[in-house]
C-alpha cells in the first residue's frame, strides 16, 4: 500500500516539474537570443526574411499568409543533443498556379521586351551623347595643335612671311581651311604632322555630318 | 612579473565587486601580493565591499594625472599583508582615464605585484574598454539569469576580439533548491551556452550580505559555502587542477566514503 501511494507521489512530483520547469523555456530563449545576437542581427532580421521568402513563393503558389509559420529552431541530434540551428518554415499552401503561371509569364515576356525596347532607346540617345563629347574634345585637340604648328611657324621666318602672305589673300577664311592652307605651305618636314591634323580635321567634319543626323533622329522621336 | 586578471560581466549586480573581493582576498590567504584595482569611476564601490573607505587619500584619476605617486594611492588592506586597493575616483567620470594610461598603471603594478585583479564596471563603454586594456586574462561573471546569460555572451566576444583569449566563467548565485526543481537553469546548460572553462560556481547564501554589512570578505566566515567556492576559485586562478564543486550535487558522507573505497 505504501509502496503504491509513494509511486504516485513521485510520478506527480515529477509530471508537475515537467509541467512547470521554466528552466527549459529560459534556455530555449536564451538560445535563440544569443543565436540572434551572436550572428549580429537585429530583431526585424526574421520579419524582413520571412516577407522576401513570402514575395518569392507568391510569384508560383497561393500561400496562406496569416497561418505561415517562419523561425529560427535548433535541429536535434539523434543521440538528443542539440545540434545546429537550423530554419524553420511552415508554409501551408492554397492553391498551385499552374495555368496562372503560363498566362503571368506571357504578360511577363510582353513586360520585358517592351522594357527593352525602352532600354534601348535609352542606349541611344545615351551614345549620342557621347559622341557629342567625343567630337568636342577632338576639336580641342586639334586646335592645340594649331596652335603647336603657329609656335614652330615662329621659329622658321621663312614659312612665316609666306604664312602671313597666304593669311593676307585669304583674310577672314574658316578655321579649318586655314589649318589646311598652313598645312600646305609648311616645310617637308612637318608633312606627317599636317597630315595627321588633316585626317584630324576631316574625321571631325564626319562626326558633325553624324550628329547632325543624330539630332534629326533624336528631333522625329519627339 | 604580475598577471592582470579583469572581472568583468556586462550586467550590472551579478557579484563582479564581490567577486573581486573575495577572489583578492583568497589570493592573498594563499601568499600572493596582490593589487585591486576598481575602475567603476564615478559608482566606487569596491572601498566599502572591502571596508577601506575611510582609508582613501588619492585615487586612480589622481595616479593618472600625476597628482600623486601610485605608492600613494595604494590602501593596504587591514586583514591581509600583501593586499592592496587602488580605489576609483567618485567625483569624475570613466573619460578621465584612458586605455593607454591603464596600460601603463598595469605594466608598473605588474612590476611589484603577482595579481592585478580588475574590478569592471557593467556595461560596454569606455569603463569597459579602459578596465580590459591591460589585461592578460578574463574572469566572466554571470549568474543564472537570461539576462545577466545573454550580457555575458556579448562580453565573451568583445573580449575575444580585444584578443583577451580563453576568458573563465563564474557562475554567481547558484540555489540549489531552485536547480533540483527545474526552475533555475542548471551550471551545465549555462556553460553549455557560453561554451567557455568553467572557474568556479558560487552558492548564493545570506552570509554575502552579512559580510559585506561589516566590510568583511565572504571567506572569512567559515561556515559560509559561497566562501569555501571563492576560496576554490583561488585555487584554480593559481593553477591548481581541482575539480568544481556544484552546489546542490557535494556528495554526502555516505558517498565520499564510497568514493574513497572505490580507489
Amino acid at each position: 500500500m505504501f509502496e503504491n501511494l509513494f509511486k504516485l507521489f513521485k510520478k506527480e512530483n515529477k509530471r508537475e516539474t515537467l509541467c512547470e520547469s521554466s528552466k527549459d523555456t529560459a534556455k530555449e530563449r536564451l538560445h535563440l537570443v544569443l543565436m540572434q545576437d551572436r550572428a549580429n542581427v537585429s530583431a526585424d532580421f526574421l520579419d524582413l526574411m520571412r516577407q522576401e521568402i513570402i514575395e518569392v513563393i507568391k510569384k508560383y503558389i497561393d500561400i496562406d499568409e496569416s497561418t505561415m509559420d517562419v523561425r529560427l529552431t535548433n535541429q536535434t541530434n539523434d543521440d538528443g543533443t542539440q545540434g545546429a540551428p537550423a530554419l524553420y518554415a511552415n508554409i501551408p499552401i492554397l492553391n498551385i498556379k499552374d495555368e496562372n503561371k503560363k498566362m503571368k509569364m506571357e504578360e511577363q515576356i510582353n513586360k520585358e521586351t517592351q522594357e527593352k525596347t525602352k532600354e534601348a532607346l535609352e542606349v541611344d540617345q545615351t551614345t549620342i551623347e557621347e559622341e557629342d563629347k567625343k567630337i568636342e574634345e577632338a576639336i580641342k585637340i586639334v586646335e592645340e595643335e594649331k596652335n603647336e604648328t603657329q609656335n614652330k611657324e615662329k621659329n622658321n621666318e621663312k614659312i612665316k612671311t609666306q604664312n602671313e602672305k597666304e593669311k593676307d589673300v585669304k583674310g577672314e577664311s574658316q578655321e579649318k581651311e586655314k589649318n589646311n592652307n598652313n598645312s600646305e605651305s609648311n616645310n617637308e618636314g612637318n608633312d606627317k604632322e599636317e597630315s595627321e591634323v588633316q585626317n584630324k580635321t576631316e574625321n571631325i567634319q564626319k562626326k558633325i555630318k553624324s550628329q547632325n543626323k543624330n539630332q534629326k533622329r533624336k528631333n522625329k522621336r519627339e | 612579473m604580475g598577471e592582470v586578471i579583469v572581472i568583468t560581466s556586462g550586467k550590472g549586480g551579478v557579484g563582479k565587486t564581490t567577486t573581486t573581493a573575495n577572489l583578492g582576498s583568497s589570493l592573498a590567504l594563499e601568499g600572493k601580493k596582490v593589487a585591486l584595482i576598481d575602475t567603476d569611476i564615478g559608482l566606487r564601490n569596491l572601498d566599502v565591499v572591502m571596508g577601506l573607505e575611510n582609508r582613501i587619500v588619492y585615487d586612480i584619476v589622481d595616479v593618472v594625472e600625476g597628482k600623486c605617486k601610485l605608492r600613494q594611492a595604494l590602501i593596504k588592506d587591514k586583514r591581509f599583508k600583501e593586499l592592496y586597493l587602488l580605489p576609483a575616483a567618485q567625483t569624475r567620470d570613466k573619460s578621465a582615464v584612458n586605455e593607454e594610461q591603464m596600460k601603463e598603471l598595469t605594466t608598473k603594478l605588474k612590476e611589484e605585484f603577482d595579481y592585478i585583479l580588475v574590478d569592471c564596471p557593467a556595461g560596454i563603454e569606455q569603463g569597459f574598454k579602459n578596465a580590459i586594456a591591460g589585461a592578460d586574462r578574463a574572469i566572466v561573471v554571470t549568474t543564472a539569469e537570461i539576462s545577466s546569460i545573454r550580457d555575458a555572451d556579448r562580453i565573451i566576444g568583445l573580449l575575444e576580439s580585444a584578443e583577451i583569449k580563453n576568458p573563465e566563467l563564474v557562475i554567481n548565485r547558484i540555489r540549489p533548491n531552485m536547480v533540483k526543481r527545474g526552475e533555475m537553469m542548471d551550471v551545465d546548460d549555462i556553460v553549455d551556452l557560453l561554451s567557455i572553462d568553467l572557474i568556479g560556481v558560487v552558492p548564493d547564501d545570506e552570509y554575502i550580505i552579512t559580510q559585506t554589512n561589516k566590510g568583511e570578505p565572504v571567506i572569512q566566515n567559515k561556515r559560509a559555502p559561497s566562501g569555501k567556492a571563492y576560496l576554490e576559485i583561488a585555487k584554480r586562478v593559481l593553477g591548481e587542477d581541482i575539480e568544481v564543486t556544484i552546489p546542490g550535487r557535494e556528495q554526502s558522507f555516505w558517498q565520499k566514503i564510497k568514493s574513497i573505497f572505490r580507489k
